[in-house]
C-alpha cells in the first residue's frame, strides 16, 4: 500500500461557510465544530510545508483502515484552522501513530478514554510557538489548538474513528478535540525527551503518547525531592488505571509523569537525575494488591506476571509495578508557575512512537522553513484530483 | 475470525449488542460475511450466573448457524 499514488475526490459547494458547514455536520466530516472550507487554494497553501509526494499513500489508518495521504491530511488541516507552516508537525504525528508498536486500532475503538497526545521537542516547537508553559493544556495558542484538532478530524475524517462504529469510548475525554504540547525544554533541569531518545538537542522531534487526559497532582509543602516524589508515586498508585491492570500479556504500558517546572526544579536540587526519577517512580508507584477488589486480583493480577521481583511475598502484601522496567515510565517537565504535576495514564497495550523532523536528503531540520517548497517548484494540486 | 473465515473455515464472532454496530461497519470494510453471534452487553465483569446467562443467548444462534453449514 505504501507508495501507491491515489486520485483524491473533490466536492463541489457553493461558496457560503454555513452551507459549507451545515454539508460537512451532514456528512460527519467535523467534529462537531465549524471547519475552515478546505478549497483547492487553502489545501495548495498547506502543501508548501510538504516537499513529499502529495497523492502517496504513507499509511493506512484504522479502524477504517483509510489511506493515508498528504493532500488528505492538508485538507484536515485546513479544517481545523492550522496555518501551513505547522504541517509538517501534523504529518510527523499522523506518521508516528500509524506504527504497528503505537496500536492505533486499539486506542481509537477502546472504551477507554485514551487520546494520542502529541509532545514537540526541540527547537522547531519554538520557532512555532507551540505552547510548553503556562496553560500548556488549556486554550488560547492557535498552534497547540489546531495542529491537535488536525490530528482529530484525521483520527475521524482517514482513520473512521466515528463514535459509536470506530469510537467505542465510554466517556470520550476533552483530549479528543485537541492535544498537543511542546516540552519546556527551557525551564527543565534535565535533558529533554528528544535527547534522552538519543537525538541531537538539535533535532526536532514528535512523538505521540496515547494517553489519558492530565491527572492534577498538586503539592504545594514538600521542600525536598524525596517528599516530592512521595506525592507523586502516591497519587499515580491507583487501581483503576490502566498501567496498573491492562495488558497482562503484553505488559508495555508507558505512564507519563508531567512535571511542573516548579516541582523539577526542587527534585533536580535534591540531587536527582531524570533516570534517577524513573528508578525511584518504579519502587514507590505501586499499587498495594489488597487495594484491589478480590475479583481483580483473582482475573487480573493472580497469574499476570506482575510480580516476579516479590515472589517471596504473600500476594496480598505485594504491590504492583505501574511498567516493567524503570526506563518506561516516561518523564517531561511542563507548565508554568504553580506547585503541580500531573500523572497521565497510558491506555497499557500501546507504546510511544517519536518521529524526528527531517529534510529530504534526510538531516535534521533546524527551522519550519527547511520544508518549505518556493511556489514555482509546486506541482499542481489538480494533477492529484479526479 | 475474518482471517479463519477467509481461509475457507467457518467462524463467528461473538459480540455484545453494545458493539455490533462497530463489528459490522469492520465486516463490510473487510468484505467478508462473518456471522454475528449476539449477546447482552457486558461480557466483562460478570458473575458465574451472568456469563451462564450470556451462553444461553449465545448457543441457539450457533446451533442455527451450524445446522445452516
Amino acid at each position: 500500500m505504501k507508495g501507491a499514488q491515489t486520485k483524491h475526490a473533490t466536492i463541489q459547494a457553493e461558496e457560503d461557510f454555513e452551507k459549507i458547514n451545515r454539508l460537512w455536520q451532514e456528512k460527519s466530516w467535523d467534529d462537531g465544530l465549524p471547519v475552515v472550507p478546505p478549497t483547492k487554494a487553502a489545501v495548495s497553501r498547506m502543501l508548501e510545508f510538504c516537499p513529499s509526494s502529495w497523492g502517496d499513500t504513507i499509511a493506512t489508518m484504522p479502524p477504517r483502515w483509510g489511506e493515508v495521504t498528504p493532500i488528505r491530511v492538508a485538507s484536515n488541516a485546513v479544517m481545523a484552522g492550522c496555518r501551513p507552516e505547522y504541517f509538517p508537525i501534523v504529518m510527523a504525528a499522523v506518521r508516528a501513530m500509524c506504527a504497528d508498536e503505537f496500536n492505533l486500532f486499539g486506542i481509537q475503538t477502546t472504551t477507554h478514554q485514551c487520546a494520542p497526545l502529541v509532545i514537540v521537542n526541540g527547537p522547531i516547537g519554538r520557532e512555532l510557538r507551540i505552547n510548553s508553559g503556562l496553560n500548556a493544556f488549556g486554550p488560547g495558542q492557535q498552534a497547540n489548538a489546531t495542529i491537535g484538532r488536525a490530528i482529530r478530524l484525521v483520527l475521524l475524517n482517514i482513520g473512521g474513528g466515528i463514535p459509536g462504529t470506530g469510537d467505542m469510548a465510554t466517556f470520550g475525554s476533552p483530549a479528543k478535540y485537541a492535544f498537543c504540547v511542546a516540552e519546556n525544554e527551557v525551564e527543565s533541569p534535565w535533558e529533554p525527551l528528544h535527547v534522552e531518545l538519543g537525538f541531537p538537542t538539535s533535532a526536532s522531534t514528535v512523538t505521540v503518547v496515547g494517553c489519558e487526559g492530565p491527572h492534577n497532582i498538586s503539592d504545594h509543602e514538600s521542600l525536598t525531592a524525596d517528599g516530592i516524589l512521595r506525592t507523586i508515586a502516591n497519587s499515580m498508585a491507583i487501581p483503576g488505571c490502566n498501567n496498573a491492570t491492562a495488558g497482562n500479556i503484553n505488559f508495555v504500558g508507558q505512564p507519563l509523569v508531567v512535571l511542573g517546572p516548579e516541582h523539577a526544579a526542587l527534585i533536580s536540587k535534591g540531587g536527582y537525575s531524570k533516570s534517577e526519577v524513573k528508578a525511584k517512580l518504579h519502587r514507590e508507584a505501586r499499587v498495594p494488591v489488597r487495594n484491589f477488589s478480590d475479583e481483580s486480583i483473582e482475573r487480573r493480577l493472580r497469574n499476570s506476571g506482575r510480580f516476579e521481583d516479590q515472589a517471596s511475598l504473600p500476594l496480598v502484601e505485594r504491590r504492583v509495578p505501574l511498567a516493567k522496567s524503570s526506563s518506561d515510565f516516561m518523564v517531561i517537565v511542563l507548565g508554568g508557575a504553580g506547585k503541580h504535576s500531573a500523572f497521565m495514564p497510558t491506555f497499557g497495550a500501546t507504546q510511544s512512537v517519536t518521529e524526528p523532523l527531517k529534510r529530504e536528503d534526510g538531516s535534521f531540520a533546524t527551522s519550519i522553513n527547511d520544508f518549505h517548497v518556493p511556489v514555482d517548484k509546486l506541482p499542481a494540486l489538480d494533477d492529484f484530483l479526479e | 475470525m475474518m482471517q479463519i473465515q477467509r481461509m475457507g473455515t467457518r467462524a463467528a464472532l461473538i459480540c455484545s449488542d453494545a458493539f455490533v454496530p462497530m463489528a459490522k461497519v469492520q465486516c463490510k470494510l473487510f468484505h467478508i460475511d462473518l456471522p454475528l453471534i449476539v449477546v447482552k452487553h457486558p461480557v466483562g465483569g460478570l458473575s458465574l450466573e451472568e456469563v451462564g446467562e450470556r451462553a444461553g443467548q449465545a448457543l441457539p444462534q450457533l446451533l442455527r448457524l451450524l445446522e445452516s453449514v
